[in-house]
């Protein structure tokens, strides 16, 4: 189990409207429509259902979509077929593509990724490779060089409003939003390495100033596989410091589930576990667990389902307050539309007496290393249920199976369907191919952006401090200060750090995050004759006040205060102190400033108080 | 396979063909995958090789400076998987259907993106299995493999004879799946040339095609087969969503259908009247109206004569009576002009050769028929509130009231094909045979 091969998978929107329609890609407001519809699996490549697709066309489920004018259109409903894609949207991500040194299709062709979970309406993903890896193409990390696999420029799945055993909602504000799906080859050998590639991988994709920002606008798959354990696909890690914590859980299950097989090995063989569930409702009839009675007061019943040899396993804790009990009530739940099972390793408990655990014992004709299932629902489900659990056990004989799991925020993963076929791709035959000219990347070439190193040393330049420099080129606001550097009366040292420590200032002292639209017009306008401690009040006043940024100086202008105000200041402090400026000489400057600053913060430029301060106290001492 | 000259060369001399496996080397990469061919209709590059690579995608890439070598495991393009047979419960009510084209019988190619218009009774249980349920498919057919824009009065008549002779073995009704372009002509075409229904002929089709989940092909089939069988309708409907969602379908008469966008699912609309009734996909049926004529005991009549020889021409700022000219002097016998407003032509423009007086008057003395629709799609013609509608009444020109142009046109192409006198064919046209014309204009039946 020592050989580790991780590979990730980015998906990073872009800041572009919608990549099949004109829509926005930014929601606003509230749903005015709702619409319902059903999914139905399709024949796929061969004639042949995708596995993956089974599990939700068994479910059937109900999807209802919130839909509004502001944020959709027919497109998104798939009541009219997509648009062609924006050249800049393409530049876009050619431009990753390129900066990533990957090679490019001279032609795309976008595909149809069968999806029937009801994140997308038309029951397809529309994606298309723009990209493949070569031997150029890798990502450097401490532990050595990560190949680039593929980018694909595909759209963003509809968000997800609740989701029921029977129906979904999803709003489709960010259905169709690009994004661009960037996969390594599984050349990661350690968690450590993951979080650092994964690092890596989203700074490239900030210094192109393409993509969008902010919580959700990245999100990465994990790719595990473990020698001797299984491949398994997780889906969904929002947050990049989760990567290492999941990889690490993940082999801990993995191993924990050869133990179990072994365990399990020695007590029986598979061919003792046997289909055959038995009705138990009868058993519970009087039942004190109200869990059970509420059920069987609903007309649904309960089964049991032998699982020899299990004793005690069912209770094995796979990864920290994750049971292999849990993994079969996962199972349950995805292909029965049950909440949960019960299983014997966990009784007594729910309110189910010893007496009847005995009678449950004795039903299905337990012994010494045998355990049993229970299930409670209505009887399709209750069979779903069942079947599905006993796949699973039958599957621990055999040790890890394939799974696609999705990343919980503990760290932990839970089970979301099997892992896809191959016949899950087919061609969009409604968007023509999309040549793509040698001209074109030449001209894309021409104006990549620079690389973080070359970009940390430019900013170097400009008067950062390294530590600045650094931050700044891992920060969102890097392609705000891009934007405004040039053109603002800030320098750029009084730039970055109002990006770097007054935005996250405001933000932790119960403020929020400033949009792109309100920060810079801001700084791009700001003028020349305010003191730059006046930048943070400015922008509440724009932002929050909704004023207008003439309006916004001019109330600068009336508060700030003239350097005669700080000179009679600074006069009467030196007076009230006199003893102490006398017995400190220009040392009593530092405590002075301390108490001016409490009194002109953000009023006044901090240099100019200091100056003044310094030549009064010269001044009284002289 | 639309390759450029320089590719197929190179593929023949390395015996490559299309679902061969294939390896391209280039300089600073290599690639290995099945080669595709290329689209009929190419808006791409010829020379530029379509491989699906293991993954799934498709990519196109150029030969360049590199080569390309076959590989073993090609594959068969284009070949469908042949379904097995199905058991049906024969106790059901016995239905027929018949597939004519349209994206309803399309079946994509999953490694090409072509599209064939294929079509076997299994596909019908395997995409739709509530079916066996249902109905009893005594007969499955597929007719002919048209988009719908292709069908012409030959094919209206070939259906309307297999669905008589369904009728007349038994069966409870009757599906034709049809393409949903001019799916409102062949209904009105069948509703004219079916005398006498004793059981509802339902035509469903697709607006999105089949490969996808969202299809409404599906619940259409679901929701048409209920009307077929359960229905005590004796007249052509067309049953498809009624709303954009997978809620019900709405049937509609034949003569009063119409495909209101080019897209949406709930696209077919009843023009001037109300849908005859709500279908649900659990087989709820309710009656919207009470106007509708019941199943008549015995099977229909067949009167499939059209006249080929009938148009439909619009009318707009500008147009010339030219086009009225030119098909007077091809022998034209019929022809519906769809008028502005309540039914207008240019009259009096002060370009005197714009005037489309001279030649419908010229028209009329050679015999030609002229029907007046309006453009307008909703509401009713009326020759008497404007002048140059009083001109174009007194030439002799059928105000066809609340009749829709595309039903004008078939119904004229219909009488005309039964050889009557002019005046005959000009008081029929106001007969209404299907429901095509209705006396009243109700309020709530201006549904947009």
């Amino acid at each position: 189990m020592s050989s580790l091969k991780v590979g990730l998978e980015f998906h990073q929107r872009l800041a572009f409207h919608k990549l099949f329609c004109k829509c926005p890609s930014t929601s606003s407001g509230e749903a005015s429509g709702r619409v319902v519809r059903r999914l139905r699996a399709s024949a796929s490549e061969l004639g042949e259902l995708d596995p993956a697709a089974l599990v939700e066309a068994s479910r059937s489920r109900l999807f209802t979509y919130h839909i509004d004018d502001s944020f959709n259109c027919l497109v998104e409903l798939d009541e009219e077929p997509p648009h062609t894609i924006d050249d800049e949207i393409l530049d876009a991500a050619l431009e990753i593509a390129l900066y990533f040194n990957m090679t490019i299709v001279d032609e795309a062709r976008v595909m149809r990724k069968t999806v029937i979970d009801g994140s997308n309406t038309s029951g397809f993903q529309r994606t298309l490779l723009i990209a493949l890896g070569n031997d150029n193409s890798i990502v450097e990390t401490s532990e050595g060089p990560v190949r680039l696999k593929s980018l694909c420029l595909e759209e963003e799945s509809a968000f997800i409003v609740e989701s029921g055993r029977e129906s979904a909602e999803y709003r489709l504000d960010r259905l169709g939003i690009p994004l661009v799906e960037i996969a390594t080859e599984p050349d990661i050998k350690s968690p450590s390495q993951a979080l650092e590639a994964a690092e890596e991988v989203g700074l490239a994709l900030r210094m192109t100033g393409k993509v969008m920002r902010g919580l959700g606008t990245i999100r990465q798959d994990i790719n595990i596989s473990i020698e001797g354990g299984a491949r398994q696909e997780i889906k969904g890690v929002q947050n990049l410091k989760l990567i290492p914590e999941i990889i690490e859980r993940e082999v801990i299950r993995q191993k924990n589930l050869i133990k179990l097989r072994d365990i399990l090995r020695e007590r029986c063989s598979p061919s003792s576990l046997v289909y055959s569930p038995i009705d138990l409702t009868s058993v519970f009839r009087n039942t004190g667990s109200r869990m059970i009675s509420k059920a069987l007061s609903r007309g649904e019943v309960v089964y049991g389902l032998k699982a020899p040899g299990f004793k005690g396993l069912l209770g094995m804790e796979l990864q920290p307050g994750r049971r292999f009990g849990t993994e079969l009530a996962d199972y349950a739940r995805v292909w029965g539309g049950l909440q949960g099972i019960i299983h014997t390793d966990e009784l007594p408990g729910y309110g189910i007496s010893e007496i009847e655990v005995e009678k449950v014992c004795e039903a299905l004709g337990l012994s010494k290393d045998d355990a049993a299932i229970i299930a409670i629902g209505n009887p399709e489900r209750v069979e779903a249920s069942l079947k599905a659990v006993y796949r699973r056990m039958m599957q621990a004989f055999e040790g890890v199976p394939s799974e696609t799991r999705r990343a919980l925020e503990d760290g932990n993963t839970d089970y979301l369907r099997p892992l896809p076929g191959s016949a899950r791709m087919y061609p969009e035959t409604d968007i023509p191919p999309i040549p793509i000219s040698k001209e074109r990347l030449e001209r894309i070439k021409r104006i990549l952006p620079k690389k973080p190193r070359e970009k940390i040393r430019e900013f170097e330049e400009m008067g950062l401090s390294s530590h600045m420099a650094q931050q700044l080129v891992r920060s969102h606001y890097l392609t705000v200060f891009e934007k405004v550097v040039k053109e603002s009366n800030l320098t750029p040292l009084a730039l970055a750090s109002f990006l770097l420590n007054t935005l996250p200032y405001l933000k932790r002292e119960g403020g929020r995050e400033y949009s792109d639209e309100e920060i810079i017009p801001l700084l791009r306008t700001f003028p020349k004759d305010l003191p730059r401690e006046m930048l943070q009040e400015a922008l509440i006043l724009f932002a929050d006040k909704g004023m207008s940024l003439n309006e916004v100086y001019e109330e600068l202008r009336r508060r700030r205060i003239s350097e005669d105000d700080i000179r009679a200041e600074a006069k009467r402090l030196i007076e009230e102190n006199l003893s102490y400026v006398k017995e400190r000489g220009m040392g009593s400057v530092k405590m002075l400033m301390g108490r001016m600053m409490e009194k002109f913060r953000g009023l006044a430029d901090g240099s100019t108080i200091y100056r003044i301060l310094e030549e009064e106290v010269k001044r009284r001492l002289d | 396979m639309p390759y450029s000259e320089k590719i197929e060369k190179i593929l023949s001399e390395k015996g490559i063909k299309p679902g061969d496996r294939i390896l391209l080397k280039r300089r600073d990469f290599s690639i290995e995958g099945i080669l595709l061919p290329r689209e009929e209709v190419d808006f791409g590059d010829c020379d530029i090789l379509v491989i699906k690579l293991d993954n799934g995608y498709n990519v196109g890439f150029k030969i360049d400076d590199g080569e390309i070598l076959k590989l073993e495991g090609s594959v068969e393009l284009g070949k469908f998987k042949t379904l097995e047979k199905v058991e049906q419960d024969e106790s059901l009510p016995p239905v027929s259907i018949f597939s004519t084209g349209g994206t309803i019988s399309a079946r994509i190619d999953y490694y090409t993106g072509g599209v064939s218009m294929l079509f076997t009774p299994e596909e019908i249980f395997y995409n739709v299995p509530e079916a066996l349920k249902i109905a009893y498919l005594r007969r499955v057919e597929r007719l002919f493999g048209l988009a719908s824009e292709d069908m012409t009065h030959r094919e209206w008549s070939t259906m309307a004879r297999k669905i008589a002779e369904s009728l007349s073995q038994g069966d409870a009704g009757v599906l034709l799946l049809h393409g949903t372009d001019t799916m409102h002509y062949t209904s009105a075409a069948l509703s004219f040339m079916l005398r006498g229904l004793n059981a509802p002929v339902v035509l469903v089709g697709s607006q999105r095609s089949s490969d996808r989940g969202s299809r409404d092909s599906d619940m259409n089939i679901i929701c048409g087969l209920h009307a077929a069988t359960k229905a005590n309708l004796g007249e052509v409907v067309v049953c498809m969503h009624a709303e954009s969602g997978d809620t019900f379908n709405y049937l509609i008469r034949g003569t009063r259908v119409r495909k209101m966008h080019s897209t949406r699912r709930d696209a077919f609309k009843p023009i001037n009247s109300l849908p005859l009734a709500k279908v649900w996909p659990d087989g709820r049926i309710e009656m919207i109206t009470d106007g509708f004529r019941p199943r008549s005991k015995d099977p229909p009549n067949v009167d499939d004569a059209f006249e080929p020889k009938t148009a439909l021409v619009k009318a707009y700022p500008g147009s010339s009576p030219e086009i009225v000219d030119f098909l007077i002097d091809k022998g034209y016998r019929g022809i519906v002009i769809e008028g502005t407003g309540m039914g207008h032509v240019p009259t009096e423009p002060l370009d005197k050769n714009l005037s489309w007086v001279r030649s419908i008057k010229r028209g009329v003395e050679e015999g030609v028929i002229f029907a007046m629709t309006t453009q307008c799609v909703f509401g009713r013609v009326n020759p008497y509130v404007y002048r140059n509608a009083r001109i174009m009444a007194k030439l002799g020109v059928v105000y066809c009231e609340d009749m829709l142009s595309e039903v004008a046109y078939v119904k004229l192409g219909w009488l005309l094909g039964h050889g009557f006198d002019n005046d005959t064919v000009k008081k029929l046209m106001l007969h209404s045979f299907a429901g095509e014309i209705s006396e009243r204009s109700l309020y709530s039946t201006y549904t947009l």
